[in-house]
């Protein structure tokens, strides 16, 4: 009886750590490891006998993703690619499918630049290979005394997608500027997505402004009583791409043909939306539920456009060095894939 | 002089610290020796001195203190409300119903569940974050404070009638000491939901400006890819998880509860 | 003695239920410094009583009297002690137990005669002390003071007892109303209890109701003891007003002129269980409460 006790007490001391061994290794397992390629693996349909590639894109919301939604719909680039499986994913935020791109559950992402390059200073292989659109962006409140940025008082509240984002780089930008340091306005700042964002400023109660993009940005202006204090080209002090593509290092070395037709299919969307089509419209209409007239007025704003050029890069790279928010030495050179 | 529990309890502590101490190594050396990015699966040595290099800097102590304070705040606001619920329900028989039905819908509702109604009525903030957590104690604290009044003995209401006690006195000789074995516990099971629902409101929520707890920091660290830092964040929770549960309400229990030979 | 009783219950009925019936038309009267004690089989409303004496309960007929005042609530000045160790607080420790009257009920000494005085009634910073020199002097007369630090869980069930006497006498109440306190005892724990109760009765001149089916207890303790019995045992009953024997019927007779056995124990203290005198008291007692004739001739000179 001692004997069995024993071995048990034994077998449970082992069988202890070897749980905890388990979980920790999942991340070994899952993916990450550099240089490995799931060719086809990931969620890959059980074709009979055919390994199909698969890539992995990740969308947001938004208009600012107009080409993507329409080369979704019009199946572009799986015309460009034939063969290929397109496993399009819409993920939370753009700290989400950065960890998924982290993880390599996802190869191409599209976000603002502040969140890539921060990504990239903190050590992921990976690399802008388009931009996809410009956009307005804007400080928008409701209070009739704040005129610019030094008139907001300590206790007013600022809402902003989180710390990081484009949103936020651009504030830091201005405040600098106007201000004299990027810090100033730091502890107005509140963590809001775009939708609560916009209905915590209409409710004129919790936030006194807000900085946001399209949709809400153009919702927002067309309120009466609303009122931009500070535009994106203000507080960047030119113009600027507002959301670039990004893929992995590895696709970009062990499939760049794949690189070049997302590419092309993108041309292909932005040539639709270029144009303001009736085509584009519909399809986007649907894509947001919006009413098709005010979807085209959107469209039609002053600031919004598509177009596959990086502007801004340096002065993103440089300001942020400067602030604190990257830590590595790198060039605009360094985190660009060329086209060929 | 120990006596053979508290020998046998010091035995168990220590062989608790060895298992976590291997944890930790076997930790350390699947992080460096798995060939996986230091970004997904850091290890625990860089970890920990993020961690130390947090706690010096100012930054974390702000942060745990934030987060401290505000479930001090609503453990006590919930206890007490807890306290008046019991009460009333053992006073008034329909109140009682009242209150278990009321007890038998909320209880089962996740803190986290109420976030958008939380954020509708009461905006994000300070005031939100605190009903969820008021939320998330004040049942099971009403629910075993409400039992724990039933256990007090009949006799000792007589003794308190016989000498004319006030209600205040009551309160103060009778019905806190009496319930207390009960509260514990309903004590434990509120704080670790409240702590956990807090962490996830906190990360919800964000911050305003400079403050913010334990959950922010972790988004923080999230949202600028400081995966120690994360991890750091983690640890600090799991520290203040166990330092309450194994060790602050223990002693409350041992010089209480355990002293009067009433523990349960 | 006084010419006001100390406590008086007259005409005093209970029921619980609709129906069922404990007694009615009950008198009493208990005078200063007596020792009552009320025996009678488990059931026949004893508990009920004494707590209708001390304001526990109220009557559903007559009233009870305390110095000729009506009694309506529980007051310090009738202190009640219970069979059950649950009465200790389990939180506090002997001496917290103690004086806990002292400390969160009021008045220091219950004294209601103007002339008596206590000279140890303190106000202010002098309380304090005051409390515990009373305290210290009971636990010691209780032989607990050693144990003072104790808590409950840690006393045996005489030292709880014991707790729970000094407890009720801290405040020097006139009247000590005791439900069968030495019940869960054993038998020599019981007589050591019995010594010590007596002693303390002697030494401070308090008046005890003391309930208990224990006869011997009851002859051992009590100046008079008044029987109950169950509403079944009235068969055979002779009575009525007139006869030399105040014949009790059973309570809850259907006419009100029911009256409540009393006998006087004409017996010297420390009273000797073996003593024949003792045994005839004894074997009286037991008849009236048993099923056979009475030959109750009041026993009193």
């Amino acid at each position: 009886m001692k004997i069995f006790l024993k071995k048990k007490r034994t077998a449970e001391r082992l069988l202890l750590p070897l749980l905890f061994i388990l979980p920790l290794l999942l991340p070994a397992c899952g993916g990450g490891e550099k240089g490995t390629a799931p060719e086809g693996e990931e969620g890959t349909a059980p074709d009979a006998g055919s390994h199909r590639p698969v890539l992995t894109i990740a969308e947001q919301y938004g208009l600012a993703y107009a080409p993507l939604q329409i080369m979704r719909r019009k199946a572009f680039l799986e015309e460009e690619l034939p063969g290929y499986r397109i496993d399009w994913q819409r993920l939370g935020n753009t700290a989400a499918i950065r960890e998924a791109m982290l993880a390599g559950r996802v190869d191409v992402g599209f976000m603002g630049i502040p969140p890539f390059l921060i990504g990239y200073d903190r050590g992921m292989e990976w690399k802008i290979f388009t931009g996809l659109s410009e956009a307005p962006l804007g400080l928008v409140t409701w209070r009739k005394d704040i005129r610019a940025l030094t008139d907001f008082r300590p206790d007013d509240r600022i809402a902003l997608p989180q710390p990081g984002s484009i949103q936020h780089i651009l504030l830091t930008m201005a405040c600098e500027r106007q201000m004299g340091s990027a810090a100033a306005l730091d502890d107005n700042l509140v963590t809001m997505n775009h939708p609560d964002g916009m209905q915590a400023l209409l409710g004129r109660r919790d936030i006194t402004a807000h900085f946001t993009s399209p949709p809400y940005l153009m919702e927002e202006l067309s309120e009466p009583g609303m009122r931009q204090v500070l535009s994106g080209t203000e507080a960047m002090g030119g113009e600027f791409t507002f959301i670039v593509g990004a893929a992995l290092d590895r696709l970009l070395w062990k499939d760049p043909a794949a690189v070049e037709a997302l590419r092309r299919a993108l041309d292909r969307a932005e040539a639709l939306l270029r144009d303001h089509s009736e085509e584009a419209v519909s399809i986007l209409a649907g894509e947001y539920d919006i009413d098709p007239q005010r979807l085209r007025v959107y469209l039609e704003w002053p600031g919004l456009s598509y177009g596959r050029s990086v502007k801004g890069l340096e002065e993103f790279i440089s300001f942020m060095r400067a602030s604190g928010y990257l830590e590595r030495e790198f060039g605009s050179r360094d985190v660009v894939e060329e086209e060929k | 002089m120990s006596t053979n529990a508290e020998l046998s309890e010091r035995g168990r502590r220590r062989r608790q610290i060895g298992v976590v101490l291997l944890l930790l190594i076997i930790w350390e050396a699947a992080a460096r020796l798995s060939g996986v990015s230091p970004l997904l699966f850091p290890p625990v040595s860089e970890v920990v001195r993020t961690l130390i290099s947090d706690l010096g800097r100012g930054v974390l102590p702000g942060r745990i203190g934030y987060s401290l304070l505000i479930v001090a705040e609503g453990v006590g606001i919930g206890l007490a409300a807890a306290l008046l619920l019991s009460l009333a329900g053992h006073a008034n028989r329909h109140i009682g119903m009242a209150v278990d039905t009321l007890v038998a819908l909320m209880h089962p509702l996740p803190g986290i569940a109420l976030l958008p109604i939380v954020i509708l009525w009461a905006g994000v903030g300070h005031t939100a974050v605190l009903l969820i957590i008021v939320h998330s104690v004040l049942w099971p604290l009403t629910t075993s404070i409400t039992a724990g009044i039933r256990t007090i003995a009949q006799h000792l209401y007589d003794v308190s009638r016989n000498f004319r006690l006030n209600p205040a006195r009551m309160a103060v000789h009778l019905i806190v000491p009496g319930i207390f074995p009960h509260m514990m516990s309903g004590m434990r099971i509120g704080w670790a939901r409240a702590w956990r629902a807090l962490i996830a409101a906190e990360m919800v929520f964000g911050a305003a400006g400079g403050g913010g707890g334990i959950g922010w920091y972790i988004f923080q660290k999230r949202v600028f890819m400081d995966t120690r830092g994360l991890f750091a964040g983690i640890l600090v929770i799991m520290l203040i998880g166990i330092l309450f549960e194994s060790y602050l309400f223990d002693a409350v229990e041992r010089i209480t509860i355990r002293k009067w030979g009433v523990s349960r | 003695m006084s010419a006001v009783p100390l406590l008086e219950a007259r005409k005093v009925g209970f029921r619980y239920g609709r129906n069922s019936c404990l007694f009615k038309g009950l008198d009493l009267t208990l005078h200063e410094g007596e020792f009552l004690a009320v025996v009678g089989p488990s059931g026949c409303g004893k508990t009920s009583l004494l707590k209708i004496l001390g304001g526990f309960l109220t009557p559903g007929s007559g009233t009870v009297y305390r110095q000729g005042l009506p009694v309506q609530s529980p007051s310090p000045h009738a202190v009640m002690v219970f069979q059950e160790f649950d009465q200790l607080f389990p939180w506090k420790r002997v001496w917290s137990n103690v004086a806990f009257p002292l400390k969160a009920g009021g008045k220091i000494s219950v004294s209601e005669d103007p002339a008596a005085a206590d000279p140890s009634e303190k106000k202010g910073p002098d309380r304090p002390r005051e409390i515990d020199r009373r305290v210290e002097e009971i636990l010691r007369e209780v032989g607990l003071y050693e144990f003072r630090r104790y808590f409950p869980y840690q006393l045996s069930g005489g030292m709880k007892q014991r707790t729970a006497l000094a407890r009720s006498l801290v405040s020097r109440p006139p009247i000590l109303l005791m439900d069968e306190p030495f019940g869960s005892l054993d038998a020599q724990k019981r007589e050591e209890l019995q010594g010590l109760l007596l002693r303390m009765w002697d030494e401070h001149g308090f008046s005890v109701v003391f309930v208990t089916h224990d006869i011997s207890e009851a002859l051992v303790l009590a100046d008079r003891i008044m029987v109950m019995r169950l509403p079944e045992e009235k068969a055979g009953e002779e009575g009525g007003p007139g006869t030399a024997a105040a014949g009790g019927r059973g309570p809850c007779a259907s006419d009100d002129s029911v009256q409540s056995i009393f006998l006087d124990i004409d017996l010297p203290r420390p009273r000797v269980p073996q003593s024949p005198v003792f045994r005839e008291y004894y074997r009286r007692i037991f008849r009236l409460l048993g099923q056979e004739g009475v030959d109750d001739r009041d026993s009193s000179q």
